[in-house]
């Protein structure tokens, strides 16, 4: 076909488009700040930052639960939780059965492995009591993150963006995946420091004279520092949130509810837990 | 003479190719740390406290009450945090409550709102040591801040210990960063898992039963980076020393002494050098073989006392404790080495431990995450956070980074350190008049 005047034209038009358009896509692709100087009072945003504090020490918690260094703890109690290395056994079974041969690093790996999917599963069971009643809005998944989470290779130590699960996972260096990821910032800055703790303790290893075997228990224990952190800096945000709500109404109910969930969560506290 | 060069060429393809396929072998493929987010729902969801009562706090438990106690409880977080700023007597009864809660993110919320609205409850300094004693970290500083007004001197010492360590306003929330500012949490953070994962010492080299003792947990920084710096874990125990020592003594072969014995040695050891150099000088045979002895001896305590001033054991207030070092102070000079020190501490009427992790190099990869993903530390800090925007490529979970592990030592760097730790520590310790009957008085 023969360029014309006006296809010609067209293309000019698409080009200059695109120029102007690619920036803006880019952008509406990043995580935002959802924290500014200039936010007010946001309940979205407030339920946002309450869900991932939750999901946070939730997963936190698990690997506590958990991990063989945890029976230690006093009076059988590490950080308010109580031994039950339920999931930990599965995970070690389970990599046995994937795989009989193999041994030492290889197996506590495999487990390892085992045991993040099945946490995986728990904190995605745990979706459905995803709610923000109390503050009368509904939970804007948008806000949370697209991006499924992040890893760090123990033997390259780089940190990674997983965008999905099993086959169709989208893996991408975090430059690139923070071109696809929708959310706040905050989350995303969370999950990277989640990622840099890892980071550092996987250079710390390479770099150490003393080679310790790296166990299922202490692949956990670094965990459980990583999401100290992540609960930590999830706890900061909503409270950095909250500054802008201290003017509310609403503090009668808020106190009311607050009164009634102590109560239970003390009470479940002093029954042991989950523990029959 | 260009097909010279082609061979080389090839060659040192080969030889790359080579190297890289056993870079690729020796590690495996698949070796990952997760963090993990939920898939989310576009459902409403059902308010984990409903029918809790029924189903969790009875005889038996849902298979799902832990969840749903974890999804409360960060809902109680954020109420509580919603309710700070209100003085209320019910809401003050609501935060005392949540003191009592075996949950560190309650108990933290709970001390900064008592701290603030003043008049602490009955109890109250009672339950802020205990969770100064605790193993959280984050909780501790905030009882250290507590501690920090208690009416008693040893408390406020208590707090004052712990803030040699760590701060509190690098765990308080801040406002939100900017993009080239460093992350104080996560410098405390990485600091912190450093203390807890104890990256020199299997399970089984860690004497049992202790408690961690976060207020004498220290980074030990000699040089600037890149040279080592040194996480030092501390713990206590209800054992005597003697007992501990039988343990490390097992681990490590016999202690080298302690820091303060090393100096009270050296002063006793010089005051007798010169009287023999000078008979040794006007030929006496007995002279020469007491000095040659003499020096000898001196040269073992220079060693602990070089050794001493490198692990800063003034500093990490262990100038009194038994030293034990995994292999000869020489060992130290050439490569980081771990060391174990035990003592009594008067303070506390404990055996205190410090568990002295091999030096390691700085990562030296600077800042990490992108604009202000996971700010990383500065040069400054102790721990620099990798930066994860820093690789050769773009791949998935295989890792073939071939990243050649650092943090070696070269004897002369040490002794030089060595050497200029050495003048340092005898500096100081000269310009304290009456050091020696100091020491020595500490020592009996």
């Amino acid at each position: 076909m023969k360029p014309t005047r006006t296809n010609r034209y067209l293309h000019v038009v698409a080009g200059l488009s695109a120029l102007v358009l690619a920036p803006l896509g880019v952008a509406l692709a990043q995580p935002m700040q959802c924290i500014t100087d200039d936010t007010k009072c946001d309940y979205d945003l407030l339920c946002a930052f309450k869900l991932e504090l939750a999901e946070k020490k939730l997963i936190y918690e698990t690997y506590i639960a958990n991990a063989p260094r945890s029976k230690k703890g006093r009076a059988g109690k590490r950080q308010g939780v109580s031994y039950n290395g339920g999931l930990y056994n599965q995970a070690l079974a389970d990599a046995k059965k994937a795989d009989s041969t193999a041994k030492g690093e290889d197996l506590a790996q495999d487990a390892y492995d085992q045991f993040a999917s099945k946490v995986a599963e728990k904190v995605d069971a745990a979706a459905k009591n995803a709610e923000c009643d109390e503050l009368g809005v509904t939970p804007k998944p948008e806000l949370r993150g697209n991006w499924s989470g992040m890893h760090t290779n123990r033997n390259d130590c780089f940190g990674y963006v997983d965008f999905g699960r099993g086959n169709g996972k989208d893996t991408r260096t975090p430059d690139s995946g923070k071109g696809k990821a929708k959310g706040c910032l905050e989350l995303w800055d969370s999950d990277m420091g989640h990622e840099a703790v890892h980071q550092e303790m996987c250079l710390q290893r390479q770099r150490s004279t003393t080679k310790l075997a790296t166990t299922f228990g202490s692949l956990m224990e670094e965990d459980i520092s990583a999401y100290r952190y992540s609960v930590q800096a999830a706890a900061n945000a909503l409270k950095t949130m909250q500054l802008r709500c201290t003017t509310d109404k609403n503090t009668e109910a808020f106190r009311k509810r607050a009164d009634k969930l102590l109560d239970q969560i003390k009470r479940y506290k002093l029954k042991g837990g989950a523990q029959p | 003479m260009s097909t010279q060069r082609h061979d080389w060429r090839r060659a040192r393809l080969a030889m790359f190719a080579l190297f890289a396929s056993l870079c690729c072998c020796l590690y495996p493929a698949r070796a990952a740390a997760d963090v993990i987010r939920s898939s989310g729902s576009e459902e409403a969801g059902v308010a984990p406290d409903v029918g809790f009562e029924e189903e969790c706090l009875g005889d038996t438990a849902a298979e799902d009450c832990e969840l749903r106690a974890s999804l409360m409880e960060g809902e109680l977080a954020s109420l509580l945090a919603q309710l700070e700023g209100d003085s209320d007597p019910a809401t003050r009864a609501l935060f005392q409550g949540a003191l009592d809660v075996d949950s560190p993110l309650l108990n933290d919320l709970a001390l900064a709102y008592m701290k603030r609205v003043g008049e602490p409850p009955e109890g109250f300094l009672e339950k802020a040591k205990s969770f100064f004693f605790g193993t959280d970290a984050p909780l501790a500083v905030s009882a250290a801040n507590a501690l920090d007004q208690a009416p008693e001197q040893a408390d406020r010492d208590l707090a004052a210990t712990l803030a040699e360590g760590r701060k509190a306003a690098d765990y308080a929330p801040t406002q939100p960063l900017t993009p080239d500012e460093n992350n104080p949490l996560l410098v405390a953070s990485i600091r912190d898992a450093r203390f807890d994962v104890m990256q020199s010492f299997a399970d089984e080299e860690v004497f049992s039963p202790a408690d961690r003792l976060l207020m004498y947990d220290r980074i030990i920084r000699a040089l600037p980076p890149p040279e080592p710096d040194y996480a030092v874990s501390a713990y206590m125990t209800d054992a005597t020393v003697d007992e501990v020592a039988q343990f490390f003594t097992q681990l490590f072969g016999e202690p080298l002494g302690t820091l303060a014995q090393a100096n009270a040695d050296y002063e006793e050891l010089t005051l007798q050098l010169a009287p023999l150099q000078t008979a040794a000088a006007s030929g006496d045979r007995s002279a020469i073989d007491q000095l040659s002895a003499l020096t000898s001896h001196l040269r073992q305590v220079q060693g602990v006392l070089t050794l001493g001033g490198l692990l800063q054991l003034e500093t990490i207030h262990a100038e009194n404790d038994q030293l034990w070092l995994d292999g000869t102070v020489q060992d130290f000079f050439k490569s980081p080495r771990r060391a174990v020190t035990v003592g009594h501490d008067e303070a506390l009427d404990k055996t205190v431990i410090r568990y002295v992790n091999a030096g390691i190099a700085s990562a030296g990869k600077g800042s990490g995450g992108s604009g202000s993903a996971g700010a990383a530390p500065g040069p400054d800090d102790s721990a620099g956070a990798g930066g994860a925007n820093e690789r050769a490529d773009e791949s998935g979970g295989s890792g073939c980074g071939c990243n050649v592990p650092g943090g070696s030592h070269p004897s002369a760097v040490f002794t030089v350190l060595a050497l200029v730790a050495l003048c340092g520590f005898r500096a100081r310790r000269l310009s304290r008049a009456g050091a020696v009957g100091v020491f020595r008085k500490k020592v009996t």
